[in-house]
């Protein structure tokens, strides 16, 4: 191996792919998109709670309207109170849109605690404006009946959060879990991004029949390392871009001040992230060699695309149950080890030993990926018109192919 | 004379098919060396096994770039693949520069010799363009350059005249023989051997994998015992008695004029003096049979079927 030879290919990948319209489409187009989706969710949430609105209310138990109206007095929901005999008026009213819906308050309901509110449309959003204010009514009017006094009606009524705590008497860290679960989702989309534009690069110069004048230069072995240093290059700045912009945007939503990330919260992570990203990405360049055609990927080793995002199916199941036998057991199974040790570090503290472990299976991984995919590289690439089969992907692994 | 590529005992097998079977030569440095045989004979794999690109199953390569017999370096060999292949999206010059530095040429360099280069092959105004814009002709020229462009001391050419047009081809020979003055050793595979036996100082010639013919050009064709004979006479004359002389078989024959074969004892002067005397001659060739000839000719002889493609190139080989 000549470390030489190996970064002049990445420095040229680097080069080449950073003007590629596929990696700055992906890079560029990615954030914009999320941003967008974000935006647009929230501002159709955050507009239609503060849509004005007009509910009509027949209030039978002739003491629960006031108190709805006084919970709702500082919203844009305005009501008006109307008599039982009104509930035909009120249907059509509803129906022609002068009111948003009616509400029944009933003795019945308040004691079930099914309170009927009628709308036009089902499916009409506007009505969770309501619903925390008709829960709150409702149990401050039976309090109220059972005799109890404001005061105790506020007490009683006054929210209760479980603190959880560790043992120090610190409060717990969402920066802790956020931070491990927001690097899985993205060495997942990174490695998913950059590792098919790595893939289909490697099928282009089988194609294009370029690999073989590189062989007769290099060796294979530099010419794949080249290649997983050049995309991690690529693979980190996308990642970066990605980040600058969600930490942007999510600024204006979090106070970032009173968070404290230390390089203890971000080391783990990063280097599961980047030892992860080179195992996705030999794998990658490896199926990559042994296929003719992007219409390939469709076939058996085109399912390696889909491997990062396994442990992701189960993922609630892991953060669930981070300690659980078969999630210990998964990671340390390599090709799931970093996305299934970084959701663990997100659910649960994991000790130093197991990191270590899982770490050094992945250090390990990686060099067999790195060494067994060279070799499925060396004897595929000049198999320029064919796909390899995975029977003689085993037998290039066993050198008995050549 | 000093050797500056050895090969020994060389064999490659796919499957159950001997692609390179136990093949065995040298080649001079300043040489140009022609590794000949029809499509499918095994040059191509043994080349690859020569750049190291394929590993051989038995057999050695040893190369002699400073005077001591060693194992390949690439940065000082030159490879025009036959399945020619750059970057399409990527500019011409840049091409050139990644590829001369990977063999160890500084961009600086590489860039200076790479537009001299372009110029000298009339790619001058491409430079700056993707190489997709460019003809495959032209393609070709540049795929060339990369091959000598970091200045090599042996360069093997793997077909490098397919593809090109009868006027690139001519061009292409004279460049070859450019590199050769500059002291440059190639080793050539063709299996149009019209294209190369001129421009070859030896051959070696294979077929299923195995050598057929090797040697300088001259010692093939002396070392081959029968001479071709084209006659040109009058249509009225008796052509009835070349059929009689012993060692001789005709061709072709047509109104004045016939295309024979002689294997027998009479010298070339000896056998022109009896046909003068037995018919008024117009016109007399005697000379040795073309390479490709020669190749078929001891093929059959093994018992190895040969044939020629008989169409547009008389001299392309193929196998039965």
């Amino acid at each position: 191996m000549r470390l030489q030879d190996t970064l002049k290919v990445a420095r040229w990948e680097f080069v080449k792919n950073i003007k590629s319209p596929t990696f700055l489409a992906l890079t560029l187009a990615m954030p914009i998109l999320m941003v967008i989706g974000g935006l647009v969710g929230y501002l159709g949430t955050a507009s239609a709670q503060k849509e004005a609105q007009q509910v009509a209310v027949i209030d039978e138990t002739g003491a629960l309207y006031p108190i709805l109206k006084d919970y709702l007095s500082t919203s844009p929901v305005t009501t008006i109170a109307f008599a039982a005999a009104d509930r035909d008026r009120l249907s059509d009213e509803v129906r022609a849109g002068t009111y948003a819906g009616y509400l029944h308050i009933t003795q019945e309901a308040v004691l079930t605690g099914n309170v009927p509110y009628y709308v036009k449309d089902t499916r009409d959003q506007r009505a969770v404006a309501l619903s925390e204010a008709v829960r709150y009514s409702v149990t401050r009017y039976r309090l109220l009946q059972a005799g109890l006094s404001p005061d105790q009606v506020r007490l009683v009524t006054a929210p209760v959060v479980l603190q959880v705590r560790s043992l120090a008497g610190e409060a717990a860290s969402w920066v802790e879990m956020l931070v491990p679960y927001a690097v899985t989702l993205i060495l997942v989309l990174a490695a998913i991004f950059s590792g098919q534009v790595l893939m289909y690069g490697v099928m282009k110069e089988k194609r294009n029949r370029i690999v073989e004048i590189l062989l007769s230069s290099i060796s294979s072995l530099d010419l794949l390392l080249g290649k997983l240093l050049g995309f991690a290059a690529l693979g980190l700045i996308q990642v970066t871009i990605w980040m600058a912009v969600g930490l942007a945007v999510a600024a204006r939503f979090i106070d970032f001040g009173r968070l404290s990330l230390s390089a203890a919260d971000l080391a783990p992570a990063v280097l599961f992230f980047v030892g992860g990203y080179l195992l996705f990405a030999s794998l990658y360049a490896a199926a990559g060699a042994t296929m003719k055609d992007a219409e390939e990927t469709s076939q058996a080793q085109g399912l390696v695309l889909i491997i990062p995002m396994i442990p992701l199916f189960t993922a609630s199941a892991i953060i669930m149950a981070p300690n659980a036998f078969w999630v210990r057991v998964l990671s340390f199974v390599p090709p799931f080890t970093p996305v299934t040790v970084l959701l663990r570090m997100a659910a649960t503290t994991l000790p130093w030993w197991e990191i270590a472990a899982a770490f050094a299976v992945m250090v390990l991984s990686v060099a067999f990926f790195i060494i067994a995919g060279a070799r499925i590289f060396d004897r595929s690439i000049l198999q320029y018109d064919r796909t390899i089969s995975l029977r003689e992907i085993g037998r290039m692994l066993r050198r008995e192919y050549s | 004379m000093v050797e500056i590529l050895t090969v020994r005992n060389l064999s490659k097998q796919f499957g159950s098919k001997k692609a390179v079977d136990d093949i065995s030569f040298s080649v001079t440095r300043g040489a140009v060396m022609g590794l000949l045989g029809p499509n499918g004979a095994g040059k191509t794999t043994a080349i690859r096994m020569i750049m190291g690109i394929l590993p051989a199953d038995r057999g050695e390569v040893t190369f002699s770039f400073n005077g001591t017999p060693g194992r390949l370096d690439k940065s000082k060999v030159g490879y025009l693949p036959e399945e020619r292949g750059l970057y399409y999206d990527v500019r011409v010059l840049d091409n050139l520069v990644y590829l001369s530095a990977l063999k160890g040429k500084p961009a600086a360099h590489a860039r200076r010799e790479g537009m001299a280069w372009l110029k000298r092959l009339g790619l001058a105004n491409y430079a700056f363009q993707k190489l997709e814009k460019l003809s495959k002709g032209m393609q070709q020229k540049v795929q060339f350059i990369a091959s000598v462009l970091h200045q090599p001391q042996l360069v093997l050419f793997d077909e490098p005249f397919s593809g090109l047009d009868p006027v690139n081809q001519d061009f292409m020979k004279q460049v070859i023989r450019e590199l050769q003055a500059d002291g440059v050793t190639i080793l050539l595979s063709a299996h149009q051997m019209h294209l190369v036996e001129e421009l070859c100082d030896s051959i070696f010639l294979i077929n299923h994998g195995r050598e057929v013919l090797s040697g300088t050009l001259q010692d093939i064709k002396r070392r081959y015992k029968e001479n071709t004979v084209e006659l040109r006479f009058s249509p009225s004359q008796d052509t009835s008695f070349l059929k009689t002389i012993p060692g001789m078989r005709v061709l072709k024959e047509g109104p004045g004029e016939a295309s024979l074969r002689y294997g027998g004892t009479l010298t070339p002067s000896e056998l022109v003096q009896l046909l003068g005397n037995r018919m008024e001659l117009q016109e007399i060739t005697v000379a040795k049979p073309p390479l490709h000839e020669i190749f078929i000719e001891t093929v059959k002889e093994r018992g190895e079927c040969g044939e020629t493609a008989g169409h547009a190139e008389s001299s392309t080989l193929g196998v039965c």
